[in-house]
């Protein structure tokens, strides 16, 4: 799972803890979190649990009401939409980025992550396949080599996790995911982003919902 | 982090070091005197910490674990990885500007844009720098995309550091002010091909990315 930079060595683990609850389901969205629950799973003090949450919060993933608690952000349609939007367009820059700066050597390594996150989005741990979808697009992301992307990336992918986690208990969907993995390998070596657009994009507008948008761009009216 | 009051005694030394660091008092290397900053302002060192977490998630503060942190340092690299940052999230503000803007959005960037270029006639380089990541993060609102909004916020954070320990010419001022007006009169008229063009050719020049990228190459989804 991709790493925040700025949590502590004891933090980072009760981070990780809590998006790993949330990914696979056993925290639901809009579902009030027990700090102390937390501290005792991960045989900490409260400390770390409140900061990990503090970090969790910049990330939009759960929410600090004061004198009420901590819950589990609750998407709206809406947020959904405005999610997969991003993802429609950072999806389209990092390819572009990673044609014009990877290497065929690059795109090779990248099949076999492939190659590994398939496997892992067969698991039945719906944490799992979301953290190798996450895995395959973050690495794709760095053949662009722009470092300074990576830390957006990293959140517009938690928050895609949210979405994901609904998606994926789809083993169909997941499949089709995977899939997708292969067919961007093959736009990277021949460097044809037009095999992108085709392949890729009305999988990602189907996923996030956002058929009106798409039908825009593809009219030349955006 | 919360105070037994309920007071978070973190945003105001954020605010402070913020400031600090963004009008130049404070320059790309400094150290952040974690224990000095806590004795003058009367406050446990956990506020301070708080508030230097909250400015290297911003990008403008660089932190050694258990050591120490510093005001960010940007590589050449960094500047030119960030030109691209500018340019695919303005290429991405203007599609979705148009999309759930209202020309009531565009007219108030307009206001903006007179706002720097009022700066930039006066020669008050603070106030330009900031009305001019004000457009930015205004033109980003027009999207109603707050996760887009937060990456223009931060990014608009890391350029405003760059930008007031540079020095530019009349002329790149100009140019700036020049921008402002031309992609809210595109957008107003809905010229897309000018959109893409003026944003790619702007930030191209400013960021030396002619070498690197062939043109219309940041236009998305164009094969």
């Amino acid at each position: 799972m991709p790493r925040s930079k700025v949590l502590s060595g004891r933090s980072e683990p009760v981070y990780r803890y809590i998006v790993q609850q949330i990914f696979s389901g056993r925290l639901a969205q809009g579902e009030r979190i027990n700090e102390m629950q937390i501290a005792e799973a991960c045989g900490t003090s409260r400390t770390p649990v409140h900061q990990a949450l503090k970090q969790l919060e910049l990330d939009g993933i759960v929410s600090i009401v004061p004198n009420k608690g901590v819950e589990v952000v609750t998407l709206t349609e809406e947020s959904v939409h405005q999610i997969g939007e991003l993802q429609l367009l950072f999806g389209w820059i990092t390819a572009k980025l990673a044609m014009h700066n990877g290497s065929a050597a690059e795109f090779l390594a990248l099949q076999k992550l492939a190659q590994e996150c398939r496997a892992d989005m067969r698991s039945d741990d719906l944490e799992t396949r979301i953290g190798a979808n996450t895995r395959f697009y973050m690495e794709m992301a760095a053949i662009g080599k722009n470092s300074v992307m990576m830390p957006f990336l990293r959140k517009l992918f938690l928050q895609a996790g949210l979405v994901l986690a609904e998606r994926y208990r789809d083993g169909d969907a997941c499949e089709k995911q995977s899939q997708m993995h292969f067919e961007i390998i093959n736009a990277l070596l021949e460097q044809d982003m037009g095999k992108f657009r085709d392949s890729i994009l009305p999988q990602l507008v189907d996923l996030y919902g956002i058929e009106d948008f798409y039908a825009q761009i593809q009219n030349g009216q955006l | 982090m919360k105070g037994k009051q309920g007071f978070n005694a973190s945003q105001p030394v954020y605010e402070y070091l913020k400031n600090l660091i963004l009008s130049g008092e404070m320059k790309p290397g400094d150290r952040i005197a974690e224990q000095k900053l806590a004795d003058v302002l009367h406050i446990s060192r956990t506020p301070i910490k708080e508030a230097i977490n909250q400015l290297a998630n911003d990008g403008l503060v660089r932190i050694y674990p258990q050591r120490y942190s510093e005001v960010m340092l940007f590589s050449e690299d960094d500047v030119r990885h960030m030109g691209e940052m500018r340019i695919a999230l303005e290429m991405m503000s203007a599609k979705l500007a148009l999309y759930h803007g209202s020309m009531a959005d565009f007219n108030k960037l307009a206001k903006l844009a007179d706002a720097c270029e009022e700066a930039q006639r006066s020669g008050d380089v603070f106030r330009q720098i900031e009305t001019d990541a004000e457009f930015h993060l205004s033109f980003t609102k027009c999207t109603k995309n707050p996760l887009l909004y937060k990456f223009q916020r931060e990014l608009c954070l890391r350029i405003r550091l760059i930008q007031v320990n540079s020095t530019f010419s009349d002329e790149e001022n100009q140019r700036l002010v020049e921008y402002h007006r031309q992609l809210v009169k595109y957008l107003k008229e809905r010229n897309l091909a000018s959109i893409y063009t003026l944003i790619e050719e702007h930030f191209f020049q400013f960021y030396k990315l002619d070498q690197e990228y062939p043109p219309n190459f940041f236009h998305l989804f164009r094969v």
